[in-house]
């Protein structure tokens, strides 16, 4: 793809660009992916995929019409750059042609799959603020790397100096030569993320629970897939014979959790590959991934929150995950929140900060919690471990009744509720606020920690709730929101002291900095 | 008992037909929920050849505590709920069972309507609602004119462009 620069500028006509000819390809997988399950699982479940003509003609129908629809797509996918919008047209039978101010650009991604890689291309994801909403994000297929760096800056570099001065001679962008731009655009790097960092973040990332299930999935297909000959080299007499004791199935245990967890070390390694975090003046690139690449651009005044989570196996050592919360980000998969870097010493995250959004910069690994008051304890208690107790002497008594006794694994249950208690505990002990200068930081905790950061001005409405129980124990939840997705980031500081709560309600009135000074330090009533 | 906003709290409050709006709204629900309950009792005693006590029973509870709900709570809803349009944030109290008191800054409104279901109308009554980029929230049950007032008031008081997102 030539520079397009000189025809953008010229207001006058639009030049309509269409996507790398490797989209054909792209579009056909893409169509193709509904079916894949399905055609594999015929193809396993039958001996072979000769057995059956009509399947056989079923697979070559979908992969013909795929084929064709890619083909379809690449020729009516076009899109355009004016001077002050995005344009872009698709759709087969619903023509669509989708228009985006620069202005409203929230955040740009690109994503490599290998085979984009393999031509040189990246798939640009755009979003708005209208996250959530249709038609929030648009994607431009198959450009070439270097215009879509360039691509990037622009979109981004646009919304910048429109807001930056707003006079409306100047909206026309100008770009760079290719080769400037994208050093430009790479920004100078901030952290990045070692192997040995990679291999301890994959073995305390505690995906095991997917990992087992693919593992799962894996071993059913194991059955149809690994040659009857071994099959039946396995002692099966043997092994079903002896009746088996508990250390035989801790063995089996033992083994099927640690290949789900090398599963999922193997699983993180290829996310987070190459994990760096960059910045340039007014904006964050965040890149990673060893088969699929991303790449994403925030622009740093958009960020509405910082989210530090410290998940219950890296809390030991004392490791974070960085998110944030903007106006564009939707990713469901991600939690309505994007990522900024995926593991680092908490001791750490201020300084970070401190170098990449100063706004804030607060000291996370101590910071001066106002804690909860002990009449709080018990909300945090006794709801969770009733439920739990109820539940689990219903199963003791079911299990009793189906084994006429209470074997050894028969008490297992019981842990429930003891964790219940335990982390009960752990989330009152954890849970706090902390207003300073403007910014408000939240502590609290499920199984793993998390704590925000949200500047007072950011905040988009704030309110606390009591039921009837925390009203009896003057106790209330504090709740703000942050725009963040389509849905907004919501967070909350649950049974806390409702005087206290009621004052930080009305401390965290964005203009009145003053007012928010006066309660800082509060003397709880204990 | 605390009211959870204390002395500084909002003090406007709603239409005084709320409470027949609510009573209706909710009699419409309780015969609803009653009809589901009746329904599905009715197909389980005959799967199971169960008594028609079985079907008694739950329905009339459901339908028991509905009415109980839809006459009993409303005038105290109503007593519980205010709000305040200021010229800096727009404050909400309400809820009887889990109070709720909320507070949206004026420069993080985005956009505000008013609308009217059909019960409404018939009181001429409509409700406020006013967006932020990070949810909703309504002021129900405000006589006509107050509606299109108390929007108009949000509408221009929100007019500072949010240059944050």
């Amino acid at each position: 793809m030539t520079s397009s620069d000189e025809t953008v500028a010229s207001v006058e006509e639009i030049v309509w660009h269409r996507a790398h000819p490797v989209y054909m390809l792209t579009a056909l997988l893409r169509n193709l992916r509904g079916f894949l399950l399905p055609l594999v699982l015929v193809f396993l479940g039958r001996g072979g995929p000769g057995e059956s003509p009509v399947v056989l003609g079923i697979t070559a129908l979908i992969l013909l019409l795929s084929g064709i629809g890619g083909v379809v797509q690449w020729v009516v996918y076009r899109y355009a750059l004016t001077p002050e919008r995005l344009l872009v047209r698709s759709g087969i039978i619903f023509r669509q042609e989708r228009a985006i101010p620069y202005a409203r650009i929230q955040t740009v991604d690109l994503e490599e799959a290998p085979l984009d890689r393999l031509f040189g291309v990246a798939r640009m994801k755009i979003e708005t603020a209208a996250g959530g909403s249709a038609g929030s994000d648009v994607e431009l297929n198959a450009v070439k790397r270097a215009a879509a760096l360039a691509l990037r800056e622009r979109l981004l570099g646009a919304r910048q100096r429109s807001v930056d001065s707003a006079a409306p001679g100047d909206a026309v962008p100008t770009t760079k030569p290719a080769g400037s731009s994208m050093r430009a655009a790479d920004g100078e790097l901030v952290r990045a993320l070692s192997f040995r960092e990679l291999l301890v973040a994959g073995a305390t990332s505690g995906t095991i629970g997917p990992a087992l299930a693919i593992l799962g999935i894996g071993l059913r297909f194991a059955e149809e897939i690994v040659p009857d000959v071994w099959w039946s080299r396995v002692p099966w007499e043997e092994i079903s014979g002896a009746s088996p004791g508990p250390g035989v199935i801790a063995g089996l245990v033992g083994g099927v959790a640690l290949v789900a967890w090398l599963l999922a070390i193997g699983a993180t390694v290829l996310m987070w590959y190459g994990f760096e975090l960059r910045h340039d003046a007014s904006h964050l690139i965040v890149q990673y991934g060893l088969l699929d690449r991303r790449r994403t651009t925030i622009p740093i005044r958009r960020i509405q929150a910082i989210r530090i989570e410290e998940p219950l196996l890296r809390l030991p050592f004392r490791l974070a995950t960085v998110r944030y919360d903007s106006a564009g980000r939707m990713g469901a998969e991600e939690g309505g929140s994007g990522l900024l870097f995926p593991m680092m010493p908490r001791r750490a995250v201020t300084a970070l900060l401190r170098e990449i959004a100063p706004e804030f910069a607060r000291d996370v690994d101590r910071p001066p919690l106002v804690t909860l008051p002990m009449r709080s304890l018990s909300r945090y208690i006794v709801g969770k471990t009733v439920t739990a107790l109820v539940v689990t002497v219903g199963v003791l008594v079911a299990i009793r009744f189906w084994q006429g006794g209470l074997p050894w694994w028969g008490y297992l249950p019981l842990a429930w509720p003891a964790l219940e208690v335990l982390f009960g505990w752990l989330g009152w002990r954890d849970a706090g606020w902390w207003l300073h200068e403007g910014v408000l930081m939240l502590r609290g905790r499920g199984v793993e920690r998390s704590t925000v950061i949200a500047p007072v001005r950011r905040i988009q409405h704030r309110e606390t709730t009591a039921n009837p129980l925390q009203r009896r124990g003057r106790l209330a939840t504090l709740h703000i929101a942050v725009a963040s997705g389509g849905l907004g980031g919501h967070y909350a500081l649950r049974h806390m002291d409702a005087e206290a709560g009621r004052d930080l309600l009305r401390a965290l009135k964005p203009s009145a900095r003053s007012a928010a000074r006066g309660i800082q330090s509060p003397s709880l009533p204990e | 008992m605390d009211d959870g906003a204390g002395a500084l709290g909002p003090r406007e409050q709603l239409d005084p037909n709320a409470k027949r709006i609510w009573m209706i709204g909710d009699l419409i629900g309780a015969t609803t929920l009653g009809s589901v309950v009746l329904g599905a009792t009715l197909v389980l005693r005959w799967a199971l050849e169960g008594h028609w006590t079985w079907v008694a029973i739950p329905t009339g509870v459901v339908v028991a505590a509905g009415l109980a709900w839809a006459i009993v709570t409303p005038p105290i809803r109503y007593r519980q709920w205010r709000y305040e349009i200021r010229d800096d944030e727009v404050e909400l109290l309400h809820g009887i069972v889990v109070r709720t008191h909320q507070i949206v800054p004026m420069a993080r409104i985005q956009h505000v309507d008013t609308t009217r279901g059909p019960i409404q109308r018939r009181y001429g009554l409509a409700s406020v609602v006013f967006y932020t980029a990070a949810g909703a929230m309504t002021i129900p049950e405000l006589a006509d004119a107050r509606a299109a007032d108390v929007r108009d008031r949000i509408a221009a008081l929100a007019k500072v462009h949010d240059d944050l997102l």
